[in-house]
């Protein structure tokens, strides 16, 4: 059997988090994206949305792709999300501060995915902190004690690229070391 | 260890593993107090460290004589006469303890310079009201912090002061954040610290703007923090994290999140951090530092069975990616 060493970060989160604001921060290209015309309770918060993938890549200097995916936000399309996590690295788990329930939409993505972060890595973001009066990352961070899962948990701005890399540099470390 | 001592080291064939080791026990003994330098000229007081399983240390073995004082590290089956003779594999305790001897043995009149490096500021209670020593803002927090004080620091000309709160783990001020990063960059003999009581503390903060320490802290961590050793240091004492600190993106360290890593898997001592990651000892205290005001450092017993202290290979596309993306990966 082909083994083939995983060469893919996966991002996601709820719909508008910043996961392609954040792709297009470490991206080659202008990531590609699946939009459409948001109809449903998604225009509530943006005008289109990602209906099955985001896609950018980084090109390595041996000319090797890390392939980076940014997931649909919409619960309904969740099978695509184990469909890109497949051959994937790590996971960055974006969660809205503004969301009506950030704790639980913590639960939705740790407990879909919580095989692949087992046998890889994950990071949580934290987006729009600032426009929040609550301290969103201690209820976060009092989610994940319950839960057990010591993760990388920061609070970023998606659209500064420095920030990012932070998130990125915590995933390699994670995936540096879980071995 | 005599503090205050000095050491000239003449390392001959060591591989890249033997200096990364070498390194890091330099680091140890700087740290304890002990000067600790690398040197190319050979004099009469220097050490030659000699790893004798190599051609170039056989070789510097044969031509020195007894002009020098000799460290030998080799294998099982050494036959060579030295001052020292260290069995592989080399570690970083072995090395440090035998330096450590020599420089008893060789420099003891350097005592009167002793420098007062491996201490944190002192517990407070002088009554001269500036009773903690004026090492950083970064210092003044990780104390107040550690000994559950309420405190007002004043920096520099500048008349606002921060009022942090040890117990609650605030910072009341009436600065804003530049402000906040300037004044982490005051250094040591332009702070001002003063103990209050909780009444007096009530009444002067009353109004300002609080902040958590923490986020205070990664300011005062980027140019405050300068490698002070624990209190109590010991080389021997292990520690792990129960979980990541809370980071401040916009001023973490990069090597934070290295150690990081690696401490929230298992417990480590701080010279094994340090070899295993290549980060310098003094970085990992001031990790250290910055990790127990945040609240997340366990200490536990040491492991009956030593651990390999093999540093782990990082994957190369990890090390790729860091590249890529410009990140400094340890």
């Amino acid at each position: 059997m082909l083994s083939v060493e995983p060469d893919k970060v996966v991002f996601t989160g709820p719909v508008a988090v910043g996961k392609s604001t954040a792709i297009a921060c470490i991206s080659d290209i202008p990531p590609i994206s699946t939009d459409v015309d948001a109809t449903d309770e998604t225009l509530l918060r943006k005008n289109r949305t990602t209906v099955a993938m985001d896609y950018g890549f980084m090109m390595l200097e041996d000319g090797q792709y890390v392939h980076l995916y940014g997931t649909p936000g919409q619960e309904r399309f969740n099978f695509m999300w184990d469909i890109l996590v497949e051959g994937g690295m790590g996971l960055v788990v974006l969660i809205d501060a503004t969301a009506k329930n950030p704790v639980q939409d913590l639960d939705l993505y740790l407990d879909h995915f919580s095989e692949f972060i087992h046998k890889t890595a994950a990071v949580v973001g934290i987006t729009r902190s600032d426009l929040v009066t609550r301290d969103v990352f201690l209820d976060i961070h009092h989610r994940l004690q319950q839960r057990r899962q010591k993760l990388p948990l920061f609070e970023i701005d998606a659209r500064d690229p420095q920030d990012v890399k932070v998130l990125m540099h915590a995933l390699l470390a994670e995936v540096a070391y879980s071995h | 260890m005599i503090v205050g001592a000095r050491l000239n080291l003449h390392p001959v064939g060591l591989n890249d593993e033997g200096r990364r080791i070498l390194s890091v026990a330099m680091n140890v003994l700087e740290v304890s107090g002990c000067s600790v330098c690398c040197c190319d000229q050979l004099s009469h007081d220097t050490v030659a460290l000699i790893d004798v399983d190599s051609e170039e240390g056989r070789d510097f073995y044969e031509r020195s004589g007894n002009l020098h004082i000799r460290v030998v590290i080799a294998g099982d089956n050494c036959t060579y006469r030295a001052d020292g003779l260290i069995r592989k594999p080399l570690r970083v305790q072995a090395l440090r303890n035998l330096l450590s001897d020599i420089s008893e043995r060789i420099r003891p009149q350097d005592l009167h310079e002793a420098k007062q490096a491996a201490s944190l500021p002192a517990e407070p209670g002088s009554s001269d009201g500036n009773v903690l020593p004026n090492v950083s803002l970064f210092y003044a927090l990780v104390n107040a912090v550690s000994t559950g004080g309420l405190y007002k620091i004043l920096c520099g000309d500048n008349p606002d002061p921060l009022m942090v709160h040890g117990p609650t783990r605030h910072l009341y001020t009436n600065q804003g954040k530049q402000a906040l990063c300037n004044a982490a960059q005051v250094r040591s003999e332009q702070l001002n610290v003063i103990q209050l009581d909780e009444f007096e503390f009530m009444r002067q903060a009353q109004g300002f703007t609080s902040y958590r320490v923490e986020k205070v802290l990664w300011m005062a961590c980027e140019s405050g923090a300068l490698g002070y050793a624990p209190v109590n240091f010991d080389m021997q004492s292990e520690f792990c994290l129960n979980d990541w600190p809370r980071f401040d993106v916009k001023h973490v360290r990069p090597e934070y999140l290295t150690l990081t890593a690696m401490a929230t898997r298992r417990s480590h001592t701080f010279a094994s951090l340090a070899y295993k990651t290549g980060i310098p000892l003094t970085t990992v205290f001031d990790f250290y530092h910055t990790a127990t005001v945040c609240g997340v450092v366990e200490h536990v017993q040491p492991m009956a069975v030593t651990v390999s202290e093999q540093a782990p290979a990082i994957p190369s596309l990890v090390s790729r990616i860091a590249k890529k993306l410009g990140l400094k990966f340890f």
